[in-house]
């Protein structure tokens, strides 16, 4: 008797267990909902930014009613898990192969100690998205429903998607916040990259088995990783950089020639032409006797110029050395030049006299003088070319709803 | 005295044996109330449902107007259905899908999407008002009334870009209508106020929304009411 009615009472959890699942999955308003589809006879379907037209995300009703809830509500500046989560889902190759949302300075597993941090560049992204979304009165944060519009963005057309990060990478540079993020999550107000990071200063970059590494000839590869990622908006590191010095044989007993920046340069011309439009232009190796310090400051300065120093035995180094000059301002009536210089170690320096530190914990930045800059010159890699100009334009035909693959 | 003794001690010999009776009742009333819950999905309403086809019709022979269906002005008054009494002249019948509408020829333009469905409109080209037709899958009857409404609401919200929020739509049954509902939404920044009559037509697995929308200064159009009150199942 016992038995036989536990047997039936597994038969009858096994049936409930069958049967109600199954009820539940097709019933609802919701499925329903997805599919109603009107004319939009109220409102706009596009946006406009410095004059270019971008279509609108649309996002039912039905969706704010489901995902704008008080469950969580993470803001910038905090640390949570979820940041972290967030940040990785965004710099998946294998969510979005073809989109930086999120970079390697915010997110890399070598990355860790920034990976949860809601750091001032998501918090610009987020900021995009919700306007796309026609959300351009929420004040960034991570939320149910900001989490869930990330995550439909996978399923949206690519135009959509290539659309979202031009507008991000042009608000970046309006609002000057270009660059990437430090360890401490703050960012560092230019793509900088240092020859001295434990992220690659030990990549092997030997010249005829001398077992050298980017720590201690990396310096032409972090230049130019940091003018490229600049021109191009997207983070290149000198890992990537000493690969192609590697392959294209360009080394040279103290790093390498001044002509490795041409042949890279236009080698990866339109590296992101494709994603932004972006071209980058030959530069000029200009030898010390033609360069103009007040010229070259104008440029920098005014005209949004880079170029990439080549020193000699003096103030910053005692053999050779590749530093950028990123910009140039004036400072109590004196003229500086911004270094970023790849090798920190600040404490190597000399003619302190002429230097001047640069607020915040970015120990490779240092304000040096023209005078000094020009005494210890070799020659200089001039890229004639705005860094802060970047096309703004729409691909996207028409728009999309968030709910629809 | 010796009763009692004996029922207490039957209860505690037996006391697995009544948990399982228990259990098993419970979990057989569980399995009932499941049932009574899906059971709408397998029903079919006769009525409403046309015979089943061979195949699916697509999209675009849903949204080209069914021109076998005789126009009931040009039938010889022999053909007209006998039912005792004189039948009423009637708007002549355009066919959309699974949605029968009445209106005179030229009276409405007719604008058809794939995306959107059919859009009504007087002649004239304004966007209001109008009427839209459009098929969704799903069943009526799966739906509880607190859905329904919900799903009459977001109609009216899809017309919006920027929809408002449900707590500022009113909803009511449409009492002149079955299966009808009244949804009004006031002034918004980019809208004036909105009043919209949203009524359902089950035509097998389809679910056919119609839905007539006015602003509210401008509402009582007699010839789109009059479309939107016949609109029937085809």
């Amino acid at each position: 008797m016992r038995r036989l009615l536990l047997s039936a009472a597994a038969l009858a959890a096994l049936v409930c267990l069958l049967i109600l699942p199954a009820g539940a999955a097709d019933t609802g308003v919701e499925p329903l909902l997805r599919q109603v589809s009107l004319t939009h006879v109220f409102g706009s379907e596009t946006f406009t930014l410095d004059e270019v037209e971008f279509q609108r995300i649309i996002v039912p009703a039905y969706v704010l009613e489901v995902y704008d809830t008080d469950d969580y509500a993470i803001h910038p500046g905090e640390r949570d898990e979820k940041v972290r989560e967030l940040k990785r889902y965004l710099y998946s190759n294998e969510n979005f192969p073809t989109n930086e949302f999120v970079t390697y300075s915010q997110a890399d597993i070598k990355r860790d100690m920034v990976a949860d941090y809601f750091d001032d560049h998501l918090a610009l992204l987020i900021e995009v998205l919700y306007q796309f979304c026609g959300l351009e009165d929420r004040e960034p944060c991570i939320d149910p429903l900001t989490v869930y519009l990330f995550h439909q963005l996978e399923d949206l057309d690519k135009d959509m998607r290539n659309d979202i990060e031009v507008v991000y990478k042009y608000r970046m540079i309006q609002e000057d916040t270009v660059g990437t993020i430090s360890r401490s999550g703050e960012p560092d107000g230019m793509y900088y990259y240092a020859q001295t990071d434990p992220d690659w200063a030990d990549k092997e970059f030997a010249f005829e088995g001398n077992g050298a590494t980017l720590r201690d000839r990396g310096c032409g590869t972090a230049c130019m990783s940091m003018v490229f990622s600049t021109y191009h908006m997207v983070e290149i590191n000198p890992y990537w950089a000493a690969d192609y010095a590697q392959d294209g044989n360009w080394q040279v007993s103290y790093g390498l020639p001044n002509e490795f920046f041409l042949g890279i340069a236009e080698k990866y011309a339109h590296l992101e032409t494709k994603r932004y439009g972006t071209v980058l232009n030959q530069p000029q190796i200009i030898k010390k006797a033609d360069v103009d310090m007040d010229t070259l400051a104008d440029q920098i300065e005014n005209q949004g110029y880079m170029a990439i120093i080549h020193v000699v035995a003096g103030a910053f180094t005692s053999q050779e050395h590749y530093m950028v000059l990123a910009d140039y301002e004036v400072i109590d009536g004196v003229g500086y030049f911004l270094v970023a210089d790849p090798y920190i170690m600040p404490e190597r320096y000399s003619s302190r006299d002429q230097l001047k530190d640069v607020p915040g914990d970015n120990e490779g930045l240092i304000y040096a003088t023209s005078s000094l800059l020009y005494r210890d010159m070799k020659s200089i890699i001039l890229f004639a070319q705005d860094r802060e100009a970047f096309p703004l334009g729409c691909k996207s035909a028409a728009p999309v709803r968030i709910d629809h693959d | 005295m010796a009763d009692h003794k004996h029922w207490k001690r039957t209860l505690k010999r037996n006391t697995l044996n009544i948990l399982l009776v228990v259990l098993v009742l419970a979990l057989l009333a569980g399995v009932a109330a499941a049932v009574w819950t899906i059971l709408p999905l397998f029903q079919r309403n006769h009525t409403e449902q046309p015979p089943q086809e061979e195949a699916e019709p697509t999209l675009e022979e849903l949204l080209r107007p069914d021109e076998t269906i005789p126009d009931p002005e040009d039938a010889e008054p022999g053909e007209l259905p006998v039912t005792g009494e004189q039948t009423k002249p009637q708007a002549p019948r355009h066919t959309f899908g699974g949605v029968a509408v009445y209106y005179e020829d030229g009276a409405l333009t007719d604008t058809i999407s794939q995306t959107h469905g059919i859009a009504l409109t007087l002649p004239g080209g304004e966007a209001l008002p109008r009427i839209d037709l459009q098929g969704i899958s799903g069943s009526w009857g799966s739906l509880s009334d607190s859905e329904r409404e919900t799903l009459a609401v977001g109609v009216v919200q899809s017309y919006y870009v920027d929809g408002p929020a449900a707590e500022q739509v009113e909803v009511t049954a449409d009492s002149a209508v079955e299966r009808g509902y009244l949804v009004t939404v006031p002034e918004t920044e980019d809208a004036p106020a909105v009043t919209a009559r949203v009524k359902f037509l089950q035509v097998g697995q389809t679910l056919w929304i119609v839905s007539l929308l006015e602003t509210t200064e401008a509402a009582g159009n007699e010839l789109l009411q009059s479309v939107y009150e016949t609109a029937e199942a085809a």
